[in-house]
């Protein structure tokens, strides 16, 4: 039995081979995670809270599932690619639903000049694209939607690779209907507009027993305003601008419409 | 200045010598020890005589001397070979060549490269192409040009040599000027000495001159000359003034001129006033001989590059898989490398081509500019041979040059880093080469940015344009994370003055300042989405608008017109937020003019 100890590995002197293993960031160790993995703040406190290392990690990716496109990716993100838009580098969107207005992510507090808009329309080709994306060392957040496409598991394990071996934000929104399906994605998120809020639910995330759910608060808006269709407006709106190229009325103010722009839109 | 002038005394047959020492080359019917061990001969074709250009030793031994005729020469050597041939039955008859001007441009080429590791300023003189001969090749044709409008200069307008004969004025060269490389290379000796024996070593005959003008260093490097850097041009004048006038680079009508003057050497001709020279000899003439003697200040001026790379390689058996490729597409592309560093060029585009005996296939790659980086070369050439369905099998593949610019070298923000440790310019560069993949797997118009336009209408506002693969400075500015404030005139910053309208947190706007604080400061909340073209919205009979689903008005109205100086382009909208039965919020407006509903954005 003395015999059998000493061929033991002392705790005071841990195993190389085994340090080493240990030493990858891809190794799952049960509660205990990479402390020193590099996180960036989402912005929102109850999220940072969430998340493990208070915030989204760098380097691995998110798979966020929504009922629909527009269900609240700039709110979750724009804090982040704020904060991000002021380094060097692009902030890059893969087959994004629609073009992003510029006007509308300078208001969130992103600067529009970094964002490039990348299409593609061949799986295949889409992949490689991506990898490619994903690894370089210019891109600070790689946001990609699935749209048309069906990732599957193998190709999700290639993205997830290339994240690590990039530097930037990377997060595929994909179908609600892909959230019961397994990905390789270390952080999945599940978003929803809700009446109260923005509704997220974490399904999965390296040391987490348990699902977790926390809603981020949009700003109310006013009342709605009763319009007649087919009323021109002229007796309810009044010009006070014009600059010779075109006028502009002003809105009816929300009530807590000055919290709007911080927290990433309306 | 300094000049060194290396003259190549035997070059038509130096070059079969290099020819024949490349282990690869099976083309030619004799080695090297031939050609030394037997009589041969280059012959060159000049109107309807063919004269003995060159003659090695042996064949010198056998009075065959340069400028015979050729079936002279022939019968002389036959009368040696049967004499010998009594003596000793092995031995084969004399080699005659063709003299190979296309061989020896090559050759002059690649000492010409050679050179340039030494100084920028080569110079080549005395090229084959201007004794008449035209080669189809643009570059070689653009040369002949530019060597025979420096050759007019110096000949008074005398008709380019009628003859091509053994004179030492007209075989080949290079004139370097070294001034700036001596303290490099430790020395003049050391200069010198380094070009020689690479140059013997590689089977070229060369003579060496000094001098303080080119003109004299070619002059000079006719005879054996002992003069250093640390020489005066009194001394470079004197040790010219012995030298025979037949050592100048001119006109065969200008020795018959000087013989009759009874001018047999340099000294003499200097001796005779210049206004006298002048009358006699024309004023290029005495130019010529002000360059000699370096009374008449040269403009150092790199000669007229001509940038070509064309490489061929030629498979050992056909091949049908582009992955079989590799290998050649490797060599190719390191050869071009060294071209693009001794040109000090930076590739933009590069052409393959696949052929077989009947087909071939062109597949060009443009990319961002590539200096050093082969691998980004090859992993594009990877990319666009893997999409390659060939019906043919590969025979050669040939590699050549199509865009490519001056180096240019990045010095600039070094050592500049932003606020998250990163070099602005290097993730500029990073950028560049992720555009350049992006670009040959998706295609040119698959990389969108933005263009914020000066308009009001939102869609004119917010347009995007396909990024370009090269880069430029606006680029770099955005790419350093600097918003460019001073540039007022440019798009970007007209438009987020158009912007400003709406934020009330910049006052400096055209607008009148009364009017926008009447506005009270309010901010219009846009959209991160903007559908572009708008989608038409119905209203049902209880006058509510649907769009995947019943839409509740939240806020507005917000009037934006534009255009409204043209009618056709006039446009007058009250936009609203909206909300879905999802929650999701939506822009919309109400043409005024159409009396239409349109989803125009997506707040998300």
């Amino acid at each position: 039995m003395d015999k059998l100890l000493e061929t033991l590995p002392s705790t005071k002197t841990p195993n190389p081979v085994l340090a080493d293993v240990l030493s990858r960031k891809d190794v799952w160790r049960g509660q205990r995670l990479d402390t020193a993995a590099r996180v960036i703040s989402s912005g929102y406190p109850v999220l940072d809270q969430m998340l493990q290392g208070q915030g989204w990690p760098i380097a691995e990716l998110i798979d966020v599932t929504q009922p629909a496109n527009g269900h609240g990716e700039w709110h979750l993100l724009s804090p982040t690619l704020a904060n991000l838009s002021q380094k060097s580098g692009y902030i890059l969107l893969f087959n994004p639903p629609a073009m992003p207005y510029g006007p509308g992510l300078e208001q969130q507090g992103i600067d529009p000049r970094k964002i490039r808009v990348i299409k593609s329309t061949q799986q295949d080709v889409a992949l490689s694209a991506l990898v490619d994306m994903l690894q370089a060392q210019c891109s600070l957040a790689v946001l990609a939607w699935e749209n048309n496409f069906h990732w599957r598991y193998a190709q999700l394990r290639k993205l997830q690779i290339a994240a690590t071996h990039g530097d930037a934000l990377s997060i595929c929104f994909r179908k609600n209907t892909t959230a019961r399906v397994q990905s390789p994605a270390p952080l999945r998120l599940h978003t929803q507009l809700k009446a109260k809020g923005l509704e997220i639910e974490l399904l999965k995330q390296r040391g987490q027993t348990h699902q977790q759910q926390c809603t981020l608060a949009l700003p109310r808006l006013s009342a709605p305003v009763h319009v007649e269709l087919g009323n021109n407006l002229d007796s309810n709106t009044q010009v006070v601008g014009s600059n010779g190229l075109g006028k502009v009325l002003p809105f009816q103010r929300a009530s807590t419409q000055s919290e709007s722009t911080r927290q990433g839109g309306i | 200045m300094l000049w060194l002038a290396l003259r190549f005394p035997r070059f038509a047959l130096d070059v079969f010598h290099r020819e024949c020492s490349f282990e690869e080359n099976h083309t030619l019917e004799f080695s090297a020890e031939q050609l030394n061990q037997q009589a041969t001969v280059v012959a060159h074709k000049e109107l309807n005589r063919t004269k003995v250009l060159y003659a090695n030793d042996v064949a010198l031994a056998h009075k065959v001397y340069p400028g015979i005729n050729l079936v002279t020469a022939q019968a002389l050597l036959e009368a040696e070979k049967t004499e010998h041939e009594d003596n000793n039955a092995n031995n084969s008859g004399p080699i005659i060549l063709e003299r190979d001007i296309r061989l020896e441009w090559k050759h002059l080429q690649w000492i010409a490269d050679f050179c340039y590791d030494y100084t920028p300023y080569v110079k080549l003189h005395n090229t084959p192409l201007f004794n008449g001969r035209e080669l189809n090749e643009h570059s070689l044709e653009q040369t002949q040009q530019t060597q025979s409008d420096q050759k007019q200069i110096h000949q008074n307008i005398i008709p380019p040599h009628s003859s091509c004969s053994e004179q030492s004025h007209l075989q080949p060269g290079v004139i370097l000027e070294i001034s700036g490389s001596l303290k490099l290379f430790s020395g003049l000796k050391n200069v010198q000495e380094k070009i020689i024996a690479e140059l013997r070593k590689n089977h070229i005959n060369v003579n060496a001159g000094i001098g303080h003008t080119q003109e004299a260093a070619w002059v000079l490097s006719n005879y054996h000359s002992t003069l250093t850097e640390s020489h005066t041009v009194a001394d470079y004048i004197h040790s010219m003034s012995s030298i025979s006038t037949q050592a100048l680079d001119c006109h065969q009508e200008i020795f018959k001129r000087l013989n009759k003057m009874g001018v047999s050497t340099l000294g003499e001709l200097f001796s005779i006033p210049t206004a006298e020279l002048g009358k006699r000899f024309g004023k290029y003439f005495l130019h010529y001989l002000q360059c000699l003697k370096g009374n008449t200040r040269q403009a150092l001026v790199r000669p007229k590059e001509i940038h070509q790379f064309k490489k061929k390689i030629d498979l050992d058996f056909p091949v049908q898989n582009t992955q079989l490729l590799e290998h050649a597409v490797s060599l190719l592309i390191y050869q071009l490398l060294i071209f693009l560093k001794k040109e000090q060029l930076q590739c933009e585009g590069v052409e393959w081509t696949l052929g077989s005996v009947n087909e071939h296939k062109k597949v060009v790659i443009l990319c961002q500019p590539i200096h050093f980086d082969g691998e980004l070369l090859k992993e594009l050439t990877k990319l666009h041979f893997d999409h390659l369905s060939l019906s043919f099998e590969v025979n050669h593949l040939e590699l050549k040059l199509i865009h490519f610019s001056s180096l240019n070298h990045i010095n600039d923000e070094i050592f500049s880093l932003d606020q998250s440790g990163l070099n602005p310019v290097l993730v500029a560069r990073q950028w560049q080469l992720l555009l350049t993949k992006l670009h040959n797997r998706l295609g040119k118009q698959s990389t969108q940015e933005l263009s914020l336009q000066p308009e009001h209408l939102p869609e004119l506002l917010n347009t995007w344009q396909v990024s370009d693969i090269r880069p430029n400075k606006k680029q770099s500015n955005l790419s350093s994370g600097k918003k460019n404030t001073k540039t007022s005139n440019t798009s970007h910053s007209l438009a987020f003055q158009s912007l400003d309208l709406f934020s009330g947190d910049n006052h400096s706007t055209a607008i009148n300042q009364d009017t926008i604080n009447s506005c009270e400061n309010v901010t219009a909340p846009k959209p991160a989405w903007l559908l572009h073209p708008p989608v038409s919205l119905k209203a049902n009979n209880d006058q509510e608008l649907f769009w995947q689903g019943k839409l509740t008005i939240l806020l507005g109205p917000e009037r934006i017109q534009g255009h409204w100086w043209d009618q056709s382009r006039h446009h007058n909208r009250d936009y609203f937020i909206a909300e879905q039965d999802d929650c999701r919020k939506v822009w919309i407006y109400h043409d005024r003019g159409q009396d239409q509903w349109f989803l125009h954005g997506v707040f998300s």
